[in-house]
């Protein structure tokens, strides 16, 4: 193989590819990255066999081929040139890397061990989606995902196609976040998987800057995303392979407050706000009580903790309903809500200290978080 | 050779020719999943395996497969979903009120067999009035469609038959003794009905109920004037039975007083056995209350627990409500509340009952429990269904409410006071005679204190 890259390109695509690099396996060629030249394209790629990423970019091959290196001294050694261009040469089990100043040579493994990673073929059926759309979505969603090894059916991000309306939702059986997303296009009829909440979070970081649209091929048992942007040549073409957790989501609009007692609309900063200087006084328990109040025309935040003291503040707000409602909650869980929420104002739904209490956009938008109070 | 013997020769080969960190990565949990015609499909776990077995070791495992199997003519690989394998159920264990911070309960519910894992045999409490419904339920859940089959348990209000009922299923799952167990109240069975009738899928709807090891329905009494839906159900339940299935039914009162059932499917669940939960006597009370408490993190007085139990008899949900009234108090004053604040919390709960039931409430219950109109009641008819309710209700008017026989006589439309005494013996000789009545009396006044 012999090729000539930009030094930037190669660097973002090891640095990208790199996060699918199996930190410690069974298999040792899989905390390594493929290169291979062919055409006019330089293909990076890396999986841990959980999920798997191939990077494409422009490069002058003079000599088609494939090697295989570790990701780490490459990219940092790549940190430490000032060339513009790298020319990358193989000699036996050797990468030779050539730049004016250096000259490194790279121990490598046999490209025929590295695993096949699973691509989509031509003529299979995808549809689109806008990129900052499904990151800014996904990135609403993914912090809620559960963690517990029991339930792996919550432990991703849950995708229900239906029309032309994309859900994405998340739980970990205390709180729920979803978000609503219009697919242009044509998309198929009804589709639903659940995208583990790693793939999630790669999704957001690696596509997260992009413009334009990512590809979604789905099959029963993997997923990949595609992303192309054939406007604009220096953008890199990137595949993100993953597998999908086997399992039957929970229904969980069953789960969706019909009506709430209560409604508030409040400042979406002061809030998060309020709740902040009260999780100070949270204690272990991280409780902070909300009190809405239609007499006094808002809400107050109040949490006590017998060894440090307490807190109690006031903000005003629009309140729809009777008398006044209060319950606890862990304010992590509603600081992460606001959080999530980019609108100035935020609508909380409240049912008191037994139902679940919602905080959405005000005016009401595509985004709906749902939080359990604590037990009085 | 079995499929299974051929594919661990097949491996017990490869293993020479393949590195050991290659042959625990690709070949993990990969086994032959149909062998016809000379075809081979192995099932591999993820596409990376598929192209990896496809790729680069097919020709390998063609040839060795080969030797074993002379007619093999060609290997293809599949990505099984999991689900398709027997798989071990995880459930993890319930955290019962250690973490206050309260979780969204229909997620819990298990979306196929529909049972809620909170409800467990082991936070059961079990007293004489629910002996024999729990040791039938607990003989069940050991050896399910053997023993007691139809199992009908009935018992009013908040007397844990719907508990008993999840416990039964979940003790079965979780010991793996069964795995098709589904769990429905009678509302999403009609439902069920309902919805297979409008999109013409009644066929899908009975082959999903008569593929199950152990069904529970809760509240067959909803059934009654639903003649369809009775007609489903007579029809599942006799599948089912057919096939070594297990059917639970729980009600509010027993087959025979359940109005509107056809005579086949009462004759139906009368067939197994039947087993009442009763009221809760003083003890059992004070044992409920006492774990409740326990487990809620509350310690009161002694005195407190036996005015508590003292006071409220007839529904252990609301015995939880008492607790959940007096947790709070602790939480809020932190300390313990003395025998005078229970007094005030309860005030509320324990005095409602005796305001409540009312003549006209008497009526509207006896009424309802023998489906009739309250107007036929008080009219002058003489039809044998109408006499009999009315003697009931005039009995408990006496009963309950101490009121004087030309009272009652004139409630009734204007009869005479004499009247009102004969039914009152009437209903009382035929108590000591028939349980049946005894129970029927049991039920009715039961509706009033809990309605």
């Amino acid at each position: 193989m012999k090729t000539t890259v930009l030094r930037n390109s190669l660097k973002e695509g090891l640095s990208t590819t790199e996060r699918a690099v199996a930190k410690s396996s069974t298999l040792p060629i899989l905390g390594n990255i493929l290169l291979s030249a062919e055409g006019a394209v330089l293909e990076l790629a890396a999986t841990d066999l959980e999920i798997g990423i191939r990077w494409r970019m422009l490069a002058k091959n003079t000599k088609p081929g494939r090697v295989v290196v570790p990701p780490r001294v490459l990219s940092q050694l790549l940190a430490l040139l000032s060339d513009q261009s790298v020319d990358l040469q193989t000699t036996a089990s050797q990468l030779v890397l050539q730049s004016s100043e250096h000259t490194t040579t790279i121990k490598t493994l046999d490209p025929e061990e590295f695993p096949v990673i699973p691509s989509p073929k031509e003529g299979d059926s995808f549809f689109e989606i806008d990129v900052p759309l499904l990151c800014q979505g996904l990135s609403q969603v993914v912090g809620v995902v559960g963690q517990s090894q029991a339930r792996p059916e919550i432990s991703g991000v849950f995708f229900c196609l239906q029309g032309k309306t994309l859900r994405l939702v998340a739980t970990d059986s205390f709180r729920l976040a979803e978000r609503t997303i219009t697919v242009a296009g044509s998309v198929p009829k009804e589709w639903t998987c659940i995208l583990p909440q790693k793939t999630a979070r790669e999704l957001t970081s690696i596509l997260g800057e992009k413009e334009g649209k990512v590809r979604l091929y789905a099959s029963p048992t993997q997923v990949v995303f595609e992303y192309k942007n054939e406007d604009d040549p220096a953008q890199p073409h990137v595949q993100i392979i993953s597998r999908l957790i086997d399992g039957e989501y929970p229904q969980y609009q069953e789960v969706l407050p019909k009506d709430y007692k209560m409604r508030a609309v409040l400042d979406r900063a002061e809030f998060l706000n309020r709740i902040k200087a009260a999780s100070l006084f949270a204690g272990k328990s991280n409780e902070v009580r909300v009190l809405v109040d239609e007499e006094q025309k808002g809400v107050e935040v109040s949490s006590r903790s017998q060894d440090l003291g307490e807190n109690a503040s006031f903000l005003a707000g629009e309140i729809t309903g009777k008398d006044q409602a209060a319950a606890s909650f862990n304010w992590r869980f509603l600081a992460e809500g606001l959080s999530s929420i980019r609108e100035q104002n935020v609508q909380l739904g409240f049912n008191g200290d037994e139902g679940p209490a919602a905080l959405m956009p005000s005016p009401a938008g595509e985004f709906l978080y749902i939080v359990m109070p604590i037990k009085a | 050779m079995t499929k299974e013997e051929l594919w661990q020769a097949t491996l017990a080969q490869l293993q020479f020719h393949i590195s050991p960190a290659n042959f625990a990565t690709w070949l993990k949990n990969t086994f032959i999943l149909s062998r016809k015609d000379g075809g081979i499909v192995v099932s591999v776990p993820n596409n990376f395996s598929k192209e990896w077995l496809e790729n680069k070791y097919n020709k390998m495992i063609f040839k060795t497969l080969r030797e074993l199997d002379p007619e093999l003519k060609g290997v293809t690989y599949t990505v099984e979903k999991a689900s398709a394998r027997p798989q071990e159920r995880s459930f993890s264990p319930i955290r019962e009120k250690e973490d206050p911070q309260m979780e969204l309960q229909e997620l819990r519910v298990d979306k196929t067999t529909r049972l809620n894992p909170r409800y467990t045999f082991d936070n059961f409490v079990v007293g004489p009035f629910n002996e024999l419904a729990h040791a039938a339920a607990w003989a069940i859940a050991k050896n399910p469609a053997s023993v007691y089959n139809p199992l009908f348990v009935y018992g009013g209000v908040g007397l844990g038959k719907t508990h008993l009922l999840q416990a039964l299923g979940n003790h079965v799952l979780l010991e793996g003794i069964r795995s098709r167990i589904k769990y429905v109240s009678s509302e999403q069975f009609t439902a069920g009905v309902v919805t297979a009738i409008r999109n013409r899928t009644v066929e899908e709807f009975r082959a999903q109920y008569r593929e199950i090891d152990v069904l529970i329905i809760d509240d067959v009494q909803f059934f009654a004037g639903k003649d369809k839906t009775q007609e489903e159900l007579f029809h599942t339940f006799n599948t089912l039975y057919e096939n070594g299935g297990q059917i639970v039914f729980s009600s509010d009162r027993p087959p025979k007083a359940i109005p509107a059932i056809e005579e086949r499917l009462k004759s139906r669940f009368e067939g197994g056995m039947i087993a009442d939960i009763g009221f809760p006597d003083y003890e059992t009370r004070l044992a409920i209350l006492k774990s409740k408490l326990q487990e809620k993190n509350v310690s009161v007085e002694d005195a407190v627990t036996e005015y508590i139990a003292a006071h409220i008899q007839r529904n252990i949900r609301e015995l939880e409500g008492v607790i959940t009234k007096l947790a709070a108090f602790c939480l809020l004053n932190n300390r313990s509340p003395g025998m005078a604040d229970t007094k005030t919390l309860l005030r509320g709960v324990i005095q409602s009952p005796n305001k409540a039931v009312s003549v006209k409430k008497i009526v509207q219950v006896v009424a309802e429990f023998y489906d009739l109109k309250e107007k036929d009641l008080v009219a002058a008819s003489r039809k044998k269904e109408i006499v009999r309710p009315r003697q009931i209700a005039m009995y408990l008017l006496r009963e309950e409410l101490k009121g004087s026989y030309p009272f009652i006589g004139n409630r009734f439309g204007g009869k005479d006071h004499t009247t009102a005494i004969y039914a009152c013996e009437k209903i009382n000789k035929d108590l000591q005679e028939s349980e049946m009545l005894v129970e029927e009396i049991g039920l009715i006044r039961q509706r009033i204190y809990s309605g």
